[in-house]
């Protein structure tokens, strides 16, 4: 065991102090990095993008970078000739609160992708059951008064105030291929399922 | 002297059991204590909350004779847990904090009345990152209504700094003058924060006006230009100042007594507790927040109405192991507003706070043998201690407030100090539910908080 030197031994204690003096100057430097360190890893849930809210005469005006989602309708096979999955932008769901950046919203508008909402699409899928292939026609158009416009990365609005906040979901239309197999574990097919998923929630903005 | 460590070692592993078995009993029904973050004028809090925690550490080492000392402070918190669900229905949870403060010191005797002014110079800062899960709710017939789901965690990071200026005569009265600037930053494409402009969400300054006279008078002023809160409080400390004077021989009047004072409320406390002497003191604090209707996410007005009551003493042991106790109770009577829709709600609560410091002093001088077997030297170059806050939060509802909707918060905070040559100080911490933290209403109820503490004072 490393025996500190007593304290009549001065020439000792005293580099013993250089010395700890610098380890906790090399540890208060350190520290003091550390809250830009740690932004690599402690913001796992942040947004995706940013949103920016201007007033615009007496509407507010949100804009944010496009998706890098694809717009037009990937093919659905491979060089192969094989299904494949893929996902194309579906849309921009607008929100919006009058309470706080963190509750209360609901949603304002809907931009979509025309060539996904005026196609139609169906779901191949095996029944175990029955052992037979069954197609499900799907629309992905809304029916409800809100309705939708226009697929764009820029909405004008509501009727600008201090106390709106505002975010932006990315939603995407998902191609999922699963390859469908027996009892005997002999392939059968690929079922093929369209669904819409969240692909990224914008951070609040306000004007 | 080896039974004594022997008993103070046993001592030390039933309160960290008893600590364990206290953290198993927290208030899981917390719902309404956490105040968020965009309430501006009390986030302000925060920073507040640090630049008074440096400035209680400074107060009373100046000596009398004057001297330059300086305050260099780091801290951060990291959090771990659940969520949890604040008073106005929103989930969130603060993911790391991190505190960092510099404050100069000078002392000037001889002057109002032979007393010696002190005049304190502080910059303090603290940065925070916030994540909170939002729910982006869609209609029942919305094409993704089945398989979407919106409820993400977002982050935002809030910077808040504070310039202040203090001047304080011991007894006679203090002044303070502060800058605040409060920012919030988005975090945006990659999921990191940057804190340039384009990142930036919201920007907010404020001054800080404190003045106190005699312990009669403590008015507490804040604006804000740019939200438009305005927020005043006045308190009195004359109790406690009163209730000491009783303790004393009462050789002069009370109102002489207070003139011949050469302490401020706080070094009062300080010197008082760190002597052994009881300490009593009751606050009431009137206050009120103002916000413009076209500023203001809440009502425009929020009075409050607060009754503070602190008994606290410390019991010094001397030998080759020390316990020291801090009991405080306080007692807070408030109304206030709920932001959200204006309701009037009436609170009596309840906090009690005790903390533990043991300490074990043997000849081995070794930094060594300080980390392998925790004992700390006699040579009074380098201090090593450890601690153990227990506190436990009632908030019994009276009137508005449903019973259920009370809440009773126990936590505890277990570390380790080390300081060395009485100016370098570092602390490692562990916390669930901070016994600080219940009591200043502030977040981090219901998780785990690791904290550090760096310092340096001179």
């Amino acid at each position: 065991m490393t025996k500190f030197p007593r304290t009549t031994d001065f020439g000792r204690q005293s580099m013993f102090r250089v010395l700890l003096t610098c380890v906790l100057t090399l540890l208060l430097a350190g520290v003091a990095g550390c809250s830009y360190v740690l932004d690599a890893f402690a913001n796992p849930d942040a947004p995706v993008f940013q949103l920016f809210v201007t007033s615009e005469g007496s509407l507010d005006r949100l804009r944010w970078d496009a998706s890098s989602l694809s717009r037009a309708v990937p093919a659905d096979e491979d060089v192969l000739g094989r299904d494949r999955s893929w996902e194309m932008l579906y849309g921009y769901y607008v929100f919006v609160s009058t309470n706080t950046p963190y509750d209360g919203y609901r949603l304002a508008a809907r931009l979509l992708n025309q060539s996904i909402v005026s196609n139609s699409w169906q779901n191949h899928e095996w029944n175990s059951l029955t052992g037979k292939w069954f197609d499900t026609p799907l629309s992905f158009a809304p029916v409800d008064g809100l309705g939708h416009l226009p697929l764009t990365n820029a909405w004008t609005g509501l009727p600008s105030t201090r106390t709106q906040y505002y975010r932006v979901v990315i939603i995407a239309l998902k191609r999922n291929i699963s390859e469908v197999r027996n009892d005997k574990d002999e392939r059968i097919g690929d079922s093929i399922v369209y669904t819409l998923g969240e692909m990224g929630v914008s951070g609040w903005g306000a004007p | 002297m080896r039974s004594g460590k022997l008993t103070t070692r046993i001592c030390f592993l039933v309160l960290v059991l008893c600590c364990f078995l206290a953290g198993n009993g927290r208030g899981a029904e917390y719902v309404h204590h956490a105040q968020d973050l965009l309430d501006a004028g009390r986030r302000t809090d925060s920073v507040d909350a640090l630049a008074l925690d440096r400035y209680l550490s400074m107060a009373g080492r100046i000596p009398a004779d004057g001297g330059l000392g300086v305050d260099f402070f780091l801290s951060g918190r990291f959090f771990y847990g659940f969520p949890v669900l604040s008073d106005y229905g929103v989930m969130r949870s603060d993911l790391f904090r991190f505190q960092g403060s510099v404050m100069l010191a000078w002392g000037f005797p001889g002057l109002l009345g032979n007393r010696l002014l002190e005049v304190y110079l502080g910059f303090h800062g603290v940065r925070y990152g916030l994540s909170t899960p939002v729910n982006l709710p869609l209609p029942e017939d919305d094409p993704v209504s089945t398989d979407l789901d919106v409820s993400d965690y977002v982050s935002d990071q809030f910077y808040d700094d504070l310039i202040e200026l203090r001047l304080v005569s011991g007894g006679l009265g203090s002044l303070r003058l502060g800058w605040v600037q409060n920012e919030v930053y988005a975090a945006t494409l990659d999921g990191r924060v940057e804190r340039d402009e384009s990142h930036l969400v919201a920007r907010s300054e404020r001054w800080v006006i404190e003045f106190e006279a005699l312990s009669l008078l403590r008015f507490r002023y804040r604006m804000d230009a740019a939200t438009r809160i305005d927020s005043w409080q006045v308190s009195t400390d004359i109790v406690g100042a009163f209730a000491l004077w009783l303790a004393s021989n009462q050789a002069t009047s009370f109102p002489g007594a207070l003139l011949e004072n050469r302490n401020s409320p706080e070094v009062s406390r300080k010197s008082a507790l760190g002597q052994g002497l009881p300490w009593i003191s009751l606050a009431l604090r009137a206050e009120n927040y103002f916000r413009d209707a076209s500023g203001s996410l809440r009502g425009s007005n929020e009075p409050n109405l607060v009754w503070e009551f602190e008994a606290a003493k410390r019991f010094n042991l001397s030998g080759g192991a020390w316990v020291q106790f801090d009991t405080t109770v306080g007692i807070f009577s408030r109304s206030w507003a709920r932001w959200h829709d204006g309701n009037r709600l009436r609170e009596l609560t309840l906090g009690v706070e005790f903390m533990i410091d043991l300490g074990v002093a043997t000849p081995e001088d070794s930094l060594i043998a300080l980390f392998i077997n925790g004992h700390a030297p006699e040579s009074g170059s380098i201090h090593m201690g450890y601690f153990f806050r227990y506190g436990s939060f009632t908030d019994a509802a009276i009137a508005v407030l449903a019973p259920d909707e009370g809440m009773t918060v126990s936590g505890y905070r277990i570390g380790m100090r080390m300081m060395f040559w009485n100016a370098f100080e570092f602390e490692l911490s562990y916390a669930e539910n901070d016994p600080a933290d219940l009591k200043r209403f502030v977040e981090s109820v219901g998780r785990g908080v690791f904290t550090f503490h760096l310092g340096y004072r001179y």
